[in-house]
């Protein structure tokens, strides 16, 4: 899974949970993901060690930090850019949540479906910003 | 969120009335469409126009005879290639209407600009039915943008571009068609001024500045350093006047339209410079839309308190 997949995907699953009060600790899962599994004494083990530093962020969120720790990052610097695209991300989705007005969307439409709707544009949005 | 209370002043124009004003700013564009490419561009226009209103007629027929379903397929048809095939025109009309408005609650509640977003979505699941490479038609070449690398053998003239002969979609083939039009809703006060300026300045003043990316360099060299190729080229015309200029998906205040012009020009030149799509103009719209609600946020929160008077555009 890219990068960007595991940022949208986590993105939509942090829908799903109640946020805790540290979620925002969550933003350093993909940093100590790159850092665990570039060191090198630390091989062996690097999986499992990823997914509990993962879950020890904030327990409640580790289906999101899971999921952030999911995809190989190749540099420092990609961690870094994958951390902050998901934070700024789950800012601007909750500013356009708070923006719709579900008593005017269809009630079959209300909720997840609408969700999943703004999250696809979003993603196709930011699809060509990758390149940068 | 600051949410905005009474008192409300009506600014004396229904819907309606500017949705004509909008269908009467557009029709020069529409008539250098169908001069140039006949028939092939009528037809798109009328599937496009087919399928936004009786989408809007099926879901919802109270407004289905405001105007605001036949703007959004003609903006729609503007942004099609003449090469496109009719159904597509069809479906992005439906979808615009469909997908783009009443998804989110119909009109005035959508977040993003429904003819852009049918766009992009429609460029993502059928990419082949856009970039078709060239295709002779009655009188003229079209391709999806003049500023594709694909078309870029022979460097765009401005002459060229201001004279429709230089590919492009059916609403890019007559750039002074788009600004006279895009003149006149501002002139009538039915656009906010900022947007098209603000938007049209940045876009200037990036193709000055930005340092060529591998996009550019060795396929299109022409646009660097050539702010007037980008202005009357690809869709920016177009996202200036008729689609960033949308007052539902724009900012409340002066300040959060600059801004908002700004980040649309920002992410649509980027797209230019450093990425392989061609244009940029539509993903340029929607991002920018999907940052309104962050820029209303901040402009109400931080900035001076919103003044009664009723804004330009109302």
């Amino acid at each position: 899974m890219s990068p960007t997949d595991a940022v949208f995907i986590a993105l939509l699953a942090s829908r799903c949970l109640n946020r805790p009060q540290y979620w925002w600790l969550v933003v350093l899962a993909p940093l100590l993901a790159y850092l665990i599994g570039s060191h090198e004494p630390l091989a062996r083990f690097s999986d499992p060690l990823t997914a509990l530093a993962a879950v020890a962020l904030a327990p409640r969120w580790a289906p999101v930090g899971l999921l952030l720790v999911i995809p190989e990052y190749s540099s420092l610097t990609e961690s870094i850019v994958a951390a902050l695209a998901w934070f700024l991300l789950d800012r601007l989705f909750d500013t356009l949540l708070a923006r719709l007005r579900e008593d005017a969307i269809f009630p079959r439409l209300r909720g997840w479906p609408i969700q999943l709707l703004v999250i696809g544009v979003l993603y196709y949005t930011l699809l060509p910003l990758v390149w940068l | 969120m600051t949410k905005l209370i009474g008192p409300i002043i009506h600014s004396g124009k229904t819907n309606r009335m500017m949705m004509v004003l909008v269908l009467v700013s557009l029709a020069p564009s529409l008539v250098a469409a169908v001069m140039r490419f006949g028939f092939a561009a009528a037809l798109l226009v009328i599937c496009a126009l087919a399928g936004a209103w009786l989408t809007e007629l099926v879901i919802d027929r109270r407004q289905a005879f405001d105007g605001s379903a036949v703007v959004t397929g003609v903006i729609f048809a503007l942004l099609l290639p003449v090469t496109a095939p009719w159904w597509l025109a069809l479906i992005g009309g439906m979808l615009a209407t469909g997908l783009g408005k009443h998804a989110f609650g119909g009109l005035g509640c959508n977040l993003f600009n429904p003819a852009a977003l049918s766009r992009v979505i429609l460029m993502g699941l059928i990419p082949g039915a856009w970039f078709i490479s060239t295709a002779v038609t009655i009188d003229g070449i079209t391709t999806a943008s003049p500023l594709a690398r694909e078309s870029g053998l022979l460097a765009p003239t401005i002459t060229g571009l201001l004279s429709g002969s230089i590919p492009g979609t059916i609403g890019q083939v007559a750039p002074l068609a788009v600004l006279a039009g895009g003149l006149m809703l501002v002139s009538l006060r039915t656009i906010d001024w900022r947007i098209p300026l603000t938007f049209l300045a940045t876009v200037a003043f990036l193709a000055l500045v930005l340092p060529p990316g591998i996009r550019i360099e060795g396929h299109a060299p022409w646009l660097l350093g050539n702010p007037l190729l980008h202005l009357v080229g690809g869709g920016t015309l177009l996202a200036a006047f008729y689609m960033l200029s949308d007052p539902v998906t724009a900012p409340f205040t002066p300040g959060g339209r600059i801004i908002f012009a700004v980040v649309a020009a920002l992410a649509m030149m980027l797209v230019r410079f450093y990425t392989p799509y061609p244009d940029g103009a539509a993903l340029a719209v929607l991002l920018a839309n999907a940052s309104v609600p962050l820029i209303d946020r901040l402009t109400l929160e931080l900035g001076p308190p919103p003044s009664l008077e009723p804004p330009d555009n109302l």
